[in-house]
């Protein structure tokens, strides 16, 4: 294992679950000859006992293990970690395993003996996916941070601006004055530090995933 | 058992009883299974000539009674035909010879026939040229029928060799997709560490000490690789029986080499506990394999039926009687229905869905072959237990 430089935190770092110590051994080396910080697990239950670091992180992970094998481990791992894409390596893969592989959001599926480049390029697509999550993700959260700043009626108001009411249908609803109403919404513009109705829409909608309940499934 | 017309009743009472003999020694050959639960209706095979063909008691009888009948037929008259006794030789050399030997001594025997007749003193010379003629047929008699009888065991123990054969490419090919990626694997390594291995080359200055670990894992992936491929391989191999000097705890070891994949994919852990100071066996070691395969898988598919099991086989290797070998396999699966014992190790017979069931019966008749004995108990707790015992080689040659 190399100990991440600040350089590389960017780049970010790769984690190897497979239970075949030479397969481990061998994963580690090659990527350690591309100057990528790797991180090898035996199994799943080891990788989970580690506590993820802040970083782009790409997950390379075998099907066949004992304990918890791969599939079962990415259906219930992966919808709590969207930021960390998964490239399946496996000695012995079929259509129905790959199939529910992809379904399940993996970048790649790759049957051992793979081709090394096939390997790179699937990691390297998972790390920028997983530096791409990571920043939408932080775009998020510091829309919805802006988003919790604003008072409660400032809220209001900027819900009834992005369903599309002016500012005299407002103030009639909320039993205020037009005045009162613009002065509400130009603050909350200059809060959310949008620039255009537009905007604000592109941010409400960003958030709200996180600041709404999620629709009904 | 058809017999030549031209021996006369003394003769062919003692012959009588030479074959009653042979067949007694059969039966009590079968007798030493110690299994109640050994089904009454007898083994898909029985060859026990293998475990006769170690003595060297038989060939030393055959001598003497061949110096004596020789002895006798020259001292006494014309009349008395003492050399169709011979055929008691060519019948004991069709124990312990192949069908050349038993050609070979039947012609030793007609030559001292002859011998005999020309160096007999006194008596009446046409009746000692009926005698001989009548004692050559009865050689040459005996000697077609023992070859037909050596011919159609060679054809039953080829048959044996190949229902065996096909049995375990059937099993390998259940096995395929695990041996696959058995291989599989230190192939994935072996071509990851030469990318890596290329990548410190290009490094300025090259990487030495990683280039040299890199080549080491090389090394080790690729002996990893053709051990595995090895294993496959003899496992595939059709043909006769091999005996040799065998290790048993080589041969669980390398099975449960084999089955890893399939033990691991499967979440079952093994436990051996194999005696280190074992007596070696005289035995082929491709064929205790396959019994020690097939104990495996049924275990395996045993314990995937019982929904409860802890999922462990233990395997066990240890010393009985002195000079035995005794393999125990034991597991927490699905057991035996009680009904089920009694036919357990009867061709034809599965409990699995889509068994053709003839596993079990051919690993009894492997280890009969060998002279050994398998059979089961079911377990206290849940499981059951396979045994089998092998002669050690010590036992064979005193």
């Amino acid at each position: 294992m190399t100990a991440p430089q600040s350089s590389l935190e960017a780049k970010g770092a790769i984690i190897v679950v497979d239970d075949d110590p030479s397969v481990r051994k061998a994963l580690t080396n090659l990527f350690n000859s591309l100057d990528l910080p790797v991180h090898a697990f035996a199994s799943t239950q080891e990788f989970l006992d580690w506590p993820l670091p802040g970083m782009p992180l790409c997950l390379v992970l075998d099907i066949r293990m004992p304990g918890q094998n791969g599939l079962d481990f990415q259906e219930a791992f992966a919808p709590a970690h969207e930021e960390i894409p998964v490239v399946f390596i496996t000695g012995h893969g079929d259509i129905p395993m790959s199939v529910r592989a992809m379904k399940a959001g993996a970048i790649e599926f790759l049957t051992k003996p793979f081709k090394e480049q096939d390997l790179l390029d699937a990691i390297y697509a998972g790390l920028a996916k997983s530096a791409a999550r990571r920043a939408e993700k932080a775009k998020v959260s510091d829309v919805y941070g802006r988003y919790q700043s604003l008072s409660p009626r400032q809220r209001q108001v900027m819900d009834m601006i992005l369903k599309g009411q002016l500012s005299k249908q407002i103030a009639a609803t909320l039993n205020l004055s037009e005045i009162t109403v613009k002065i509400c919404r130009a603050q909350l513009m200059r809060k959310m530090e949008a620039t255009s109705l537009l905007e604000l829409g592109r941010m409400a909608e960003k958030i709200q995933g996180v600041a709404k309940p999620p629709p009904q499934e | 058992m058809p017999f030549p017309h031209a021996c006369n009743r003394a003769t062919c009472g003692t012959d009588c009883s030479i074959i009653a003999e042979i067949v007694d020694e059969r039966m009590r050959a079968q007798m030493t299974i110690p299994n109640e639960q050994r089904p009454s209706s007898g083994g898909f095979w029985n060859t026990k000539k293998n475990k006769i063909l170690g003595s060297a008691i038989i060939p030393a009888i055959a001598v003497i009674i061949t110096a004596a009948v020789f002895i006798i037929d020259t001292i006494t008259p014309y009349e008395i035909s003492a050399a169709t006794f011979y055929v008691v030789v060519v019948l004991l050399s069709s124990i312990f010879c192949r069908t050349t030997g038993v050609l070979s001594v039947s012609a030793i025997c007609s030559t001292l026939t002859v011998v005999s007749f020309i160096l007999t003193p006194d008596g009446n010379y046409r009746s000692g040229i009926a005698n001989t003629s009548i004692s050559l047929l009865a050689i040459g008699a005996t000697t077609y029928l023992a070859i037909r009888i050596e011919t159609a065991r060679l054809l039953t123990e080829r048959a044996q060799a190949d229902l065996a054969h096909m049995a375990r490419v059937t099993t390998l090919g259940e096995m395929a997709a695990s041996i696959a990626h058995e291989v599989n694997q230190p192939l994935a390594a072996i071509i990851t560490n030469a990318n890596a291995c290329t990548r410190w080359l290009r490094a300025t200055p090259p990487n030495l000490e990683k280039i040299g670990e890199s080549i080491a894992s090389i090394v080790d992936d690729a002996e990893r690789a053709s051990d595995i491929i090895r294993r496959v391989r003899a496992l595939a191999t059709r043909g006769e029986l091999k005996k040799a000097r065998v290790g048993i705890n080589d041969v669980i070891q390398d099975v449960v080499a084999l089955m890893q994949s399939r033990l691991r994919e499967d979440q079952v852990t093994v436990r051996t506990n194999l005696a280190e100071d074992l007596p070696p066996i005289f035995g082929d070691h491709v064929q205790l394999q396959q019994v020690v395969l097939n104990l495996l898988t049924n275990a395996v598919d045993a314990i995937n039926a019982a929904p409860g099991s802890k999922r462990e086989i233990r395997i066990e290797s240890s010393t009985r009687d002195k000079d035995d070998v005794l393999v125990r396999v034991e597991d927490d699966g699905i057991g035996i229905a009680p009904g089920g014992m009694g036919t357990l190790f009867d061709a034809f017979k599965s409990t699995k869905q889509g068994g053709m069931g003839i596993g079990l019966s051919i690993c009894r008749s492997i280890i009969e072959s060998h002279g050994g004995a398998i059979w089961a108990t079911p377990n206290r707790t849940a499981g059951a237990t396979f045994h089998f015992t092998v002669p050690g080689e010590r036992k064979k040659t005193p």
